[in-house]
């Protein structure tokens, strides 16, 4: 990392940046695909001429987009690299990072599975003493509140430090898409095991893989109730049938879109395709997928117009999801869910034709779909560049990279999410949290950030470590450098109105640490850095 | 068609905002009445309420056949429901509700609901709140566009909704304040810095843009101030839960007459595919004895101001008439309403309900609806806050006002 320093000392940057944006922000470019700019033999001793300014645009942009923001000095790196060879590494998947791995050591025990997870609460033999569900939730209530922030701190750990910056975004997108409800019942003790092990692996890889991963697995399985639907039966006293609500999110949510054109026998078929696939008991020796043959519905079924002989037990659950997946319906709906959080709220037709094009060319790889949208002009365009307002999670992660801060070890950070009116995995609805600012943008949300950037600013906000004195030193030209400080963050020019607003405000404070602490307040609280 | 589907939760873009221009001008504009404004609550129980269970048809013989697990019991009986008129009767833990319909400001409406099939939850709220029936790119809402009809001055806290994403009802009403808690509608700024911090926010935040973020950024600023004097010290007041903490706030911002004219509530959390339980445990009992007790708390502090007050409880859709092999119920079509108010026409079960025999269930299934919502709330907006022609809320709907079910007494 020989970059920041080298521009600390030769201060090219900073100045770069604040007087280039000035154009880049305000002198409509064309839209078109990224310039690349070919990388420089290092290291080198000489100083390279300072990136253009569509390249330094063009890093901000793909970092606010495809990454919880820049860390300091690293838009100016991924304009010298140029954006596309960023992109590039991202799909890739670049070695973590060992400061994230350290960070999270801590927090390691929230991915675990549950049978693991259990051991470590209650000790070795529980599966004696709990045998029954109710046996469990009482045992392991007290236990609850505590791991369900610590996995909340270890996701935002990752991503405010993963350099796989690209993965993390894709989670947290795919987590939304197929969300689940980590506060009922026992969907949390599977929710750490649910990210890691069936949304994170796949979520620049097959969609097919991430839809079966997901369907399989026991917190998707409780969340939508399949775990308990079965056979309708209609003898005796035995009660028990069909729970449709996973198939109709399946179709509806996690596949073909609302208005796909199926029907409520389609929903019911699904149900009765997916009956037996449930959650094995503690007494089973379980806490995992399994498959209850004795509760599938054996009998014949179609679905969308295709046959599902009888017999087929749970071969046929794991066809039908291929069919979902190959279907031109899934391919839209997708492209549209990926256009609307990468793009813009209006998905651009053209965005959401290529990612849908990609989608069925490459029998659903989510990589060459966001290759897709990446390379479609409208990703690049000057009306999708710092226009799409960011979630409460896209604000605090990248508000905490762009002060270079670093996750304190205790969980705080959960609670942070609460009061931001998004805490993490908790959203009750199948649909997720929504991801267009009609939706979100609500008094009492914006209220909320303004007083997370003032909690930030006036160092109350627990669970971030920040090196004040390297995201902004005091002395003698503060106000020259929280001049430079709000360009580089906002991407705004020195003399636009929001900087020329904050230096006013902050003159009216005579302590340094004082006027530090309301710049950063009103900088992280503006409408600008609401933006990505 | 397909880019346009999905911006149907897309704010005012060009056309929309174009028709929006049409409308207000079609719509002629009511005078403000002198002294306070009338004032309309809605309660969206959100994720599909099981309104069989609210009012309970416990003379139907195939509502236990039906629920053999889940029923309420037939009034008289241990547990039983509320009988209301012979035919229906509340769930027992509504029980608090049985004094206002005695005193005829319940009325409770049967079968009614959107005429569209879907069993989505999002569509079906979409539909319900813009009040354009099967149009997904609709992206105002129908108490939003009554409300601008309305000629009134401008006001921090014209319309309220307690929730926490913008209900589309509302949705780009320029003076509809969203905030999940009206508690949390203050700066936390710290001692030293405040002045500074609030002034600068202020300031950041007064720029002229069609942006919404920054309009609700501003308007939270706004009102912050005027919120913290009417509410005044955090006190649980009595009859309020946790969960339903909105209705005391709301009836403190009516009783303190800012101008408050519209609060919209949500509650969550209705979705009850499994073990949703008859009158004892499970979560829907619980749930409507917060939401009944609620209600009867919201109407005894109002005292008299009740009178120019209708609440309105409605859901996305119904749940079906027989009980899912879970113990729960899966999505429906037609539901119940309630209607609350100091002139409500109530204790009274109004609407057609045709019965729970095969043959009338809609698609064999569920519930149907006889009533369509939105000559509820045609009645609702004429009646009460004065709009002078609700039709033109509701695009492609025939209005009749001899359709209108009477919960609201008809000017003289």
């Amino acid at each position: 990392m020989w970059w920041p320093r080298l521009f600390a000392t030769t201060g090219l940057i900073a100045l770069g940046a604040c007087s280039s944006s000035h154009v880049a922000m305000h002198a409509p470019t064309p839209a078109r695909p990224p310039s690349v700019i070919e990388p420089a033999a290092r290291p080198k001793t000489v100083v390279d001429p300072p990136p253009t300014i569509a390249a330094i645009g063009e890093a901000r942009h793909v970092l606010n987009r495809l990454a919880f923001g820049p860390r300091p000095g690293e838009v100016e790196r991924v304009a010298r690299m140029g954006p596309q060879r960023w992109i590039d590494e991202q799909l890739a998947g670049p070695a973590e990072s060992p400061l994230l791995e350290a960070t999270l050591q801590p927090h390691r025990s929230a991915f675990a599975p549950p049978v693991q997870l259990i051991d470590e609460w209650l000790g070795d033999g529980w599966e004696e003493a709990t045998r029954t569900s109710r046996a469990l939730r009482r045992e392991t209530r007290p236990y609850f509140d505590e791991h369900l922030a610590r996995l909340a701190t270890a996701e935002l750990t990752r991503d405010i430090l993963s350099r796989r910056q690209l993965e993390a975004v894709m989670t947290d997108f795919w987590a939304n898409h197929f969300n689940v409800f980590a506060v009922k019942g026992f969907v949390r003790l599977f929710e750490g095991d649910y990210l890691e092990r069936a949304i994170r692996p796949h979520a620049l890889g097959k969609f097919s893989d991430l839809l079966l991963a997901t369907a399989r697995h026991p917190a998707m399985l409780l969340y939508l109730d399949n775990a308990e639907s079965r056979k309708q039966v209609r003898r005796g006293r035995r009660r028990g049938g069909l729970n449709e609500n996973y198939a109709r999110e399946l179709l509806e949510l996690h596949t073909l879109g609302v208005d796909a054109g199926y029907t409520q026998a389609d929903v019911t078929n699904v149900a009765r395709i997916f009956t037996g696939w449930s959650v094995a008991r503690v007494n089973e020796g379980g806490l995992d997928f399994v498959f209850r043959r004795d509760t599938h519905d054996r009998r014949g079924k179609t679905v969308l117009g295709e046959s599902f002989p009888a017999g087929e037990d749970e071969a046929e659950g794991v066809r039908l999801l291929e069919l979902l997946a190959r279907k031109p319906a899934t391919a839209r709906h997708l492209a549209r869910r990926l256009c609307l959080r990468f793009v813009a709220d209006e998905p651009p037709p053209s965005c959401v034709a290529a990612a849908s094009d990609a989608y069925l060319g490459s029998d659903g790889d989510i990589a060459q779909v966001m290759r897709a949208i990446t390379g479609d002009p409208s990703f690049w365009a000057d009306s999708a560049r710092a226009a799409k307002l960011k979630t409460p999670l896209e604000l605090l992660a990248s508000a905490a990279r762009a002060l270079g801060a670093q996750p304190d070890g205790s969980l705080a950070l959960a609670t942070t999410m609460e009061r931001l009116g998004e805490p993490l995995l908790q959203e009750q609805v199948p649909t997720g949290y929504p991801d267009s600012e009609p939706e979100w943008a609500s008094a009492g949300g914006m209220l909320a950030r303004m007083s997370f950037a003032s909690e930030l600013g006036t160092g109350r906000l627990q669970g971030l470590t920040v090196p004040w004195e390297e995201a902004l030193p005091l002395g003698a030209d503060l106000d020259a450098r929280v001049t430079r400080f709000g360009c580089e963050l906002l991407g705004v020019s020195a003399d636009s109105r929001t900087l020329k607003l904050v230096r006013e405000q902050v003159r009216r404070l005579d302590a340094e640490e004082q006027r530090r602490a309301a710049a950063v307040a009103l900088l992280i609280g503006s409408p600008e850095f609401q933006r990505q | 068609m397909n880019a346009l589907r999905l911006s149907r939760r897309g704010l005012l873009g060009g056309a929309a905002a174009l028709g929006a221009g049409l409308l207000g001008a079609r719509l002629g504009f009511a005078a403000e009445p002198n002294g306070p404004p009338p004032v309309v609550v809605c309660v969206f129980l959100r994720g599909a309420v099981d309104g069989l269970s609210m009012v309970v048809p416990h003379a139907e013989p195939a509502y236990y056949r039906l629920r053999r697990g889940i029923a309420v019991p037939r009034p008289g009986e241990p547990h039983g429901a509320i009988d209301l008129d012979g035919r229906f009767g509340l769930h027992p833990r509504l029980e608090p509700l049985k004094a206002a319909f005695d005193a005829k400001e319940l009325a409770v409406i049967q079968a009614v609901g959107s005429p569209h099939r879907t069993r989505s939850h999002f569509e079906a709220q979409d539909y319900m709140q813009t009040g354009a029936v099967g149009d997904p790119t609709a992206a105002r809402g129908w108490l939003g566009r009554c409300l601008s009809a309305r000629a009134v001055e401008s006001a921090a806290l014209r319309a309220v909704a307690l929730s926490s994403f913008s209900p589309v009802a509302l949705r780009g009403y320029r003076d509809a304040l969203v905030t999940e808690n009206l508690r949390d509608l203050r700066l936390s700024a710290g001692d030293d810095l405040e002045p500074v911090l609030t002034s600068g926010f202020r300031e950041l935040y007064a720029v002229d843009t069609s942006r919404l973020a920054e309009q609700a950024g501003r308007r939270a600023l706004e009102a912050s101030e005027l919120v913290r004097r009417v509410l005044g010290k955090r006190r649980r007041s009595p009859g309020y839960q946790r969960d339903t903490q909105a209705f005391a706030d709301v009836a403190k911002l009516i009783k303190a007459d800012v101008g408050l004219t519209a609060a919209w509530i949500d509650l969550g959390g209705w979705d009850t595919h499994r073990r949703q339980g008859s009158t004892d445990n499970g979560e829907l009992p619980r749930k409507l004895d917060h939401l009944g007790r609620a209600l009867a708390a919201f109407r005894a502090d109002l005292g008299p101001v009740f009178e120019r007050v209708v609440v309105l409880v409605m859901s996305e859709f119904g749940r079906t008439a027989r009980e899912n092999g879970t113990g729960g119920t899966d999505h429906g079509h037609g539901n119940v309403m309630l209607v609350l108010g100091g002139k409500v026409q109530g204790g009274r079960v109004l609407g057609d309900f045709p019965g729970l025999a095969p043959e009338q269930l809609h698609e064999g299934r569920d519930v149907p609806v006889t009533t369509d919502f939105r000559d509820v709330l045609a009645e609702l907006c004429e009646l009460h806050l004065q709009l002078p022609d609700a039709s033109v809320l509701f695009p492609r709907f025939e209005l009749d006002r001899r359709r209108r079910l009477g919960f609201l007494p008809q000017p003289i």
